[in-house]
């Protein structure tokens, strides 16, 4: 049986990616209405740091495995 | 407010964790075989699961719009709920009342009652238990309706039945397993879903130090305002504080729960039991710096006129609970608002399974085994689970809907901890660490406490009794009364129960070994390192505690 950890990295990795491909179609084509603080593209960089959590849940359950 | 726009990224974020959820009940149902499986996840989890499941469970989302709310209305007074409401009563279970709870290996607390005392004081808590579950279990469907009806435009009925419908589902094929997996996604969702917005709003002002700076002194301490109800924002004094949310309401929560108390029996063996809320002790107390951090940014923001923002006004009174949202739609941009979004329903939905798994047990053993089936099999009692667990959503969904019609109820949700919890408190703690406690005098003092609470919420509710006399303070909130009658109420429970004791049969002393602390040997863990302790790690979480409090006194 999986570990609880395998579908925390799935989990996070799949958000991770929606996040970041949200996050370069704002960059590349900014929307109307910026938010607060859009200029530093937070869904870029947030996104980023989920889907490194979540690969590092994975290999570590593979390392488990 | 105008509703939170989502676009295509947000939707496909929403749906894959429906799906991810949905998958995992699907995946999880072939590993639930039997009904130590189907209640107790198969007693096989680590410390760690246990532990996140054991927060996660209280995590829900009502619970992080209303506390970032309260911030707002009472400032940094409400970290007292993560900080002395909290680590002192887990720390307690972990160490002190844990031994007595697993190596029973009952399956609820209300069969401990039941070796302890007899079979009715535990029919009583069994029964007063699941009616408190299925109530809260549909007053958070309620809330999450109206949640998402304000804040995304969703349609009421809607969010109800497809939420409603998502942890019958998964909670039916794997009962525990599966609401202890998705309470671990939703901790993990609820910090990268809600964390940043604090982050963002430091950004915005400049530093933690600057947001303390702009708040209200009486807003930004923990105790030196605590000598003077008028003097803090939550208008209660220390002795409220310590009294009624740290000792009675804090413990009464925190060591009798089911809902919370379950995730730890489903731990692999003691030691792992008694680290599950000692762990979990390390992450409640970083809660705040997601709530409190994100109710004194949006205190800050509203003192300041050029920034806009405002909470939600409805009818001429504050919408509190719009804190949380607004600091998301000011913050969050597309993809992120999904995230957030699915924070909070997952908040929502893994505490609504968390309610429902334990109503489905309590209603199983401590109801159904105990006064209907006492002869019912393994296999017929994982059949009932199963059925317990679509019935207790469909109430859950009837409560809702009465909750619907009546919104008034959702004032009683914070009063219904303090008519179950407070008294059955001061029952364990009799039951557990004194051997002449008798059955009756836990039976009697426990119904006496539950009715006083009751009572007494009835009589300041309708000004038969002033909340200044119930909190001994000429100026009290609705937050300091809850305290207060929760403290009266287990004040009456632990006095009335020593006094029936005193006059009535007791259990022979051989019936209570493994039950009582003083005719039960003490744990021995002189074989094991001291880093790998329970009471290790419990001396190192007092330590960050007192100084949290004294950093932020």
């Amino acid at each position: 049986m999986k570990s609880i950890w395998f579908f925390v990295g799935l989990t996070l990795s799949i958000m991770g990616v929606l996040v970041v491909i949200a996050g370069i179609l704002d960059y590349v084509s900014p929307p109307v209405r910026q938010t607060t603080l859009g200029s530093i593209h937070p869904a870029v960089w947030w996104g980023v740091l989920m889907v490194a959590a979540g690969t590092l849940f994975l290999l570590t359950e593979k390392r488990r495995k | 407010m105008q509703a939170l726009s989502l676009g295509v990224v947000d939707w496909l974020v929403i749906a894959s964790y429906f799906l991810i959820v949905l998958g995992l009940g699907f995946y999880l149902k072939r590993y639930t075989t039997n009904e130590e499986d189907f209640f107790l996840a198969g007693r096989k989890n680590s410390a760690w699961v246990a532990g996140l499941a054991f927060l996660s469970a209280n995590l829900g989302a009502l619970e992080l719009l209303g506390m970032t709310g309260n911030t707002f209305k009472y400032g940094m007074y409400v970290a007292h709920f993560y900080w002395i409401g909290a680590i002192p009563a887990m720390l307690f279970l972990g160490i002190y009342m844990m031994p007595f709870y697993y190596s029973s290996r009952i399956k609820s607390i209300p069969g401990y009652l039941k070796l302890r005392f007899d079979e009715k004081t535990r029919v009583l808590n069994g029964f007063a238990f699941g009616v408190m579950t299925l109530l809260v279990s549909g007053i958070n469907l309620y809330a999450m309706a109206l949640v998402l009806r304000t804040f995304v435009g969703w349609d009421w009925n809607v969010s109800i039945w497809i939420s409603a419908i998502t942890v019958a589902l998964y909670v039916g094929m794997s009962g525990l397993m599966s609401a202890i997996f998705t309470e671990i996604i939703q901790f993990f969702l609820i910090w990268f879903g809600l964390f940043l917005v604090s982050i963002l709003g430091i950004i915005e002002i400049g530093s933690v130090k600057e947001i303390l700076h702009r708040v209200p002194e009486s807003f930004s301490t923990l105790w030196s305002t605590s000598g003077d109800a008028s003097q803090n924002g939550m208008m209660i004094t220390w002795a409220g504080i310590v009294l009624g949310l740290g000792f009675v309401l804090s413990f009464g929560y925190w060591t009798t729960d089911f809902l919370v108390v379950q995730r730890a029996f489903s731990a692999k063996n003691l030691r792992s039991a008694r680290m599950t809320p000692v762990l979990a002790s390390f992450f409640k107390m970083a809660l705040p710096f997601i709530v409190i951090l994100a109710g004194l940014i949006a205190l800050v923001l509203s003192r300041d006129p050029g920034s806009g923002f405002a909470l939600v006004q409805e009818g001429g009174q504050v919408n509190y609970d719009s804190a949380l949202p607004l600091l998301i739609a000011r913050y969050y941009p597309s993809g992120l608002i999904g995230l957030g979004v699915t924070a909070l329903l997952a908040g929502f939905m893994a505490g609504q399974a968390g309610n429902i798994s334990a109503f489905n047990t309590v209603w199983t053993y401590d109801i159904y085994k105990s006064v209907i089936n006492k002869t019912a099999s393994d296999a017929h009692l994982l059949w009932m689970g199963r059925v317990a667990t679509v019935v207790g959503v469909v109430i859950s969904i009837g409560t809702a809907y009465w909750a619907k019609s009546f919104p008034s109820i959702m004032d009683y949700m914070q009063a219904i901890f303090s008519w179950v919890n407070a008294p059955l408190f001061a029952t364990m703690l009799l039951g557990m660490f004194v051997r002449w406690i008798t059955p009756n005098g836990a039976f009697w003092g426990l119904l006496a406490g539950m009715g006083s609470s009751f009572f007494l919420f009835l009589a300041v509710k309708f000004q038969w009794i002033s909340n200044s006399a119930l909190t001994l303070s000429t100026s009290a909130s609705d937050m300091a009364a809850n305290f207060w009658r929760a403290w009266w109420a287990w004040l009456i429970c632990f006095a009335l129960t020593i006094v029936i004791s005193l006059f009535t049969e007791k259990k022979p002393e051989s019936e209570l070994v493994g039950l009582v602390k003083w005719l039960t040997p003490a744990v021995d863990e002189s074989h094991v390192p001291y880093m790998r302790r329970p009471q290790t790690w419990a001396i190192i979480s007092v330590v960050v505690l007192v100084a949290l409090n004294i950093y932020f006194w």
